[in-house]
C-alpha cells in the first residue's frame, strides 16, 4: 500500500544539493490512522458488517421488487419464516424481509442523513461560538443549553406530532434536534484552537476569518467531530425507531425498523419471529456503528503516539 | 458559592420559559386540538367548535400561553382538557410510578456498574474485562423498546413467571408482592441499559486514575493494594459518577416514555405519549416542565456536588 507514503528527502552531511536522496519513506497522518483503524479487529468488523448491511439494503430496487413490500397474501398470514418469505408474514400476509429491507433503507438514510445535518448545523455554530467568542458566544452557548436541557425523545414525539411524519419530515427533525452536544465539543475545540500560535501567525499575513477558520483551524479538530457524528449516527438509528415504534415516524405502509415492531408486540406470542429480526437488525446496526466509533476515537486520539 | 447558586438560578428560570414557549408553540402548530379528541370522531362540526370556544382554543396561542402562564403562577397547574381532572392530581397519581421505575434503576445501576468498572480497569485486558465490554457494547446498543419485547417473551409467553404488563394484577387491589412482579421487567430494561453505559464510563475513569503518579506513589511506599484501591483511586474515580447522573437525566426521562409504554406502565411517559396524541395541552405543559426542571436541577445538583468532592474545582 504505497498510496498515502510520502518521501522525505535527507539532505546529506556535506549539505550539497546533489547529494540528496530518498531514504525514508515516511507515512502520512492519513495513512497512519488508518493503518490504527485496521488494527482493531472490532472496528473493522463494525465497518464490514455495516457496510454490508447498507450495501444490501440500498441495492435493494436492483434485485426485490418494492410490490414484495405492499403485497398481501391473504392466506399466509402470521406463515414463520421459510424460503419464501425468510423473516416470515406480517399480520397482513406480508413479506417481512422484503419490509425489512426496505425498512433498512428507509431507517439507515434517515439516521445517516440526520446525523450528517445535525453535524453540519453543531460544527458551524460550535465553530462561530469558539472563533468569535464574546456576545456572539454568549447567544450560541444559550442556544445550546436550550437544546440540550429540552428532553430529546419528548421533544421528538411532540415535533412529529406537529409535522406530518415522512422520511424527509422526520429527517430533518432529528437533524434539527440532535446537534446540541456536536456543537459544545466543536465550541470547547475551536476555544482551545484559538490560543495557538499558529492561528495568530495565519491572521498576521492576513487570512481572513473564514479561511482561518475553515482552512487552519477545522482540520485540527476533525477528529472528536467525526467521532461525535459517528455516535449522533448510532443515536438517531435507536431514535428513528423508538418515534416510529410509537406510532408517530414513518407511517405504515411505508415500512421502517421501528415501525415494524409496533405491531409485532401484539402478536409476540404467537408469531416472535415478527419481534425478533427486525430488532436484531437495529442491535446489529447500531452495534457496528458505536463499535467504528469506538475505534476511530483510538484512532484518531491525538494524544497516542502514531 | 451563593451568587453562583443565584445566577445559576435566574439563568435555570430563563432557560424554563424559554423551554415553555417552544413546546407550546410546537403543539399550536400540530393539527387537530383536543376538543376534536373529546368528542371523538363522530362529533358533528358545530360540537367542536362550540367546545374549543368554550375552553379558549379559539384564542391567538400568546392570550392562551400567559392565560396558563398566569395559572401557573397563582399555584394552579389547570385542568385537563380530556380527564377533566385537576392536572395537579393526575400529576401525583402518576408520579410514583416514575419514581420507583426511575429511583430504583439509578441504584440497581450503580450498585452493579461500580464493582464491574473498578474490576475491569483493575484487571484491563483479561477475559472478565473483555467479557465485559462486549456486554457493555451490547447494552449500549439495544434498543430499549425490543429488549422488553424480547423480555415479555421470555419471562412471561415462555416462562410465565412475569406479568406481561401493567402495575398490578386487575381487580384484585394492591399487593406488595403482585407490584414487584410487574415491576421487575420494566426495571430490569433500564437497569440492563443504563449499567452497560456507566460500567464502561467507570472503567475509563478508574484507568486514567490508576495510571497516575499518586497512585504509583501509593503503591511504592508499600500501602496495600485494597488501601490503594479503594482509598487513593476509586475516590477519585467516581467523581464523573455524579456528573453523569447529572448529565443522564434528559435519557431517563426519554427511556421512561419507551419503557412505559412497552409495559402499559401507567407513570408519567405513558402519560406524555397519551397527552401527547390527544392534544392535553395543559398536561403536555406541566410534563415538559416537570422534566425540564428535574433536568436543570439535576444538572445544578451535579455541579455543586462536584465543587464539594473535589476541592480543585473553583465554581464562579
Amino acid at each position: 500500500m504505497m498510496v498515502g507514503r510520502t518521501e522525505i528527502e535527507v539532505v546529506s552531511a556535506t549539505g550539497s544539493a546533489a547529494a540528496a536522496q530518498p531514504l525514508l519513506p515516511l507515512p502520512t497522518r492519513r495513512f497512519v490512522i488508518a493503518r490504527r483503524l485496521l488494527r482493531n479487529r472490532l472496528a473493522v468488523l463494525g465497518l464490514l458488517v455495516l457496510a454490508a448491511l447498507m450495501a444490501i439494503c440500498f441495492s435493494a430496487p436492483l434485485w426485490l421488487p418494492y410490490e414484495h413490500v405492499l403485497t398481501q397474501v391473504r392466506d399466509a398470514t402470521f406463515a414463520p419464516p421459510s424460503a419464501a418469505a425468510l423473516f416470515g408474514r406480517d399480520e397482513f400476509g406480508r413479506d417481512a424481509f422484503a419490509r425489512a429491507v426496505y425498512g433498512g433503507r428507509i431507517s439507515l438514510w434517515v439516521s445517516l442523513g440526520s446525523a450528517i445535518m445535525a453535524t453540519a448545523i453543531g460544527t458551524l455554530l460550535g465553530m462561530l461560538a469558539g472563533y468569535f467568542g464574546g456576545w456572539i458566544d454568549a447567544i450560541i452557548d444559550r442556544i445550546i443549553e436550550l437544546f440540550l436541557t429540552l428532553p430529546f425523545l419528548l421533544l421528538l414525539i411532540l415535533a412529529a406530532a406537529v409535522v406530518r411524519p415522512s422520511t424527509t419530515s422526520i429527517l430533518l427533525i432529528l437533524g434539527f434536534f440532535g446537534w446540541a452536544v456536536l456543537a459544545r465539543i466543536v465550541r470547547g475545540e475551536f476555544i482551545a484552537a484559538r490560543q495557538r500560535d499558529y492561528i495568530l501567525a495565519a491572521e498576521v499575513v492576513g487570512c481572513s476569518w473564514p479561511r482561518v477558520a475553515i482552512r487552519h483551524m477545522l482540520p485540527n479538530v476533525m477528529a472528536p467531530i467525526i467521532v461525535a457524528g459517528t455516535l449522533l449516527f448510532a443515536g438517531n438509528i435507536t431514535a428513528e425507531a423508538a418515534i416510529s415504534f410509537l406510532g408517530l415516524g414513518i407511517q405504515p405502509p411505508t415500512p421502517s425498523w421501528g415501525n415494524m415492531l409496533t405491531n409485532a408486540q401484539d402478536y409476540v406470542i404467537s408469531s416472535p419471529f415478527l419481534a425478533i429480526f427486525p430488532g436484531l437488525l437495529i442491535l446489529i446496526t447500531v452495534l457496528c456503528v458505536n463499535l467504528l466509533g469506538d475505534g476511530l476515537r483510538d484512532a484518531l486520539d491525538p494524544r497516542l503516539r502514531l | 458559592m451563593g451568587r453562583y447558586i443565584i445566577r445559576r438560578l435566574l439563568q435555570a428560570v430563563l432557560l424554563l420559559v424559554g423551554i415553555s414557549v417552544i413546546v407550546f408553540g410546537m403543539i399550536h402548530l400540530a393539527p387537530g386540538n383536543a376538543a376534536e379528541f373529546a368528542l371523538g370522531s363522530r362529533a358533528n362540526e358545530a360540537d367542536i367548535l362550540r367546545l374549543q370556544h368554550y375552553l379558549g382554543l379559539d384564542k391567538p396561542w400568546y392570550q392562551q400561553y400567559f392565560q396558563l402562564m398566569g395559572q401557573w403562577l397563582r399555584g394552579n397547574l389547570g385542568t385537563s382538557i380530556i380527564q377533566e381532572r385537576p392536572v395537579a392530581s393526575i400529576l401525583l397519581e402518576r408520579l410514583p410510578r416514575t419514581a420507583e421505575l426511575l429511583g430504583g434503576s439509578i441504584v440497581l445501576s450503580l450498585l452493579i456498574a461500580l464493582p464491574i468498572g473498578v474490576i475491569s480497569a483493575v484487571r484491563q485486558y483479561s477475559i472478565s474485562d473483555h467479557i465485559v465490554t462486549v456486554l457493555s457494547f451490547l447494552g449500549i446498543s439495544v434498543p430499549s423498546f425490543w429488549l422488553g419485547i424480547i423480555l415479555i417473551l421470555l419471562f412471561a409467553v415462555d416462562l410465565h413467571w412475569l406479568p406481561t404488563g401493567g402495575t398490578e394484577t386487575v381487580g384484585q387491589g394492591f399487593n406488595l408482592v403482585d407490584h414487584l412482579k410487574h415491576l421487575a421487567m420494566p426495571l430490569l430494561v433500564l437497569t440492563l441499559i443504563r449499567t452497560a453505559g456507566w460500567s464502561r464510563y467507570l472503567r475509563s475513569s478508574m484507568l486514567e486514575v490508576l495510571g497516575q503518579d499518586y497512585v504509583r506513589t501509593a503503591k511504592a511506599k508499600g500501602l496495600t493494594a485494597r488501601v490503594v484501591l479503594f482509598r487513593h483511586s476509586l475516590r477519585n474515580a467516581i467523581m464523573p459518577i455524579i456528573t453523569l447522573l447529572g448529565l443522564s437525566l434528559p435519557d431517563m426521562v426519554g427511556g421512561a416514555i419507551i419503557t412505559e409504554q412497552v409495559f402499559n406502565w401507567n407513570g408519567l411517559g405513558q402519560l406524555t405519549v397519551t397527552a401527547t396524541t390527544q392534544r392535553d395541552i395543559p398536561v403536555i405543559m406541566a410534563l415538559v416542565m416537570l422534566s425540564g426542571i428535574a433536568i436543570v436541577a439535576g444538572n445544578l445538583l451535579a455541579d455543586l456536588l462536584y465543587g464539594v468532592v473535589d476541592p480543585r474545582i473553583k465554581l464562579h
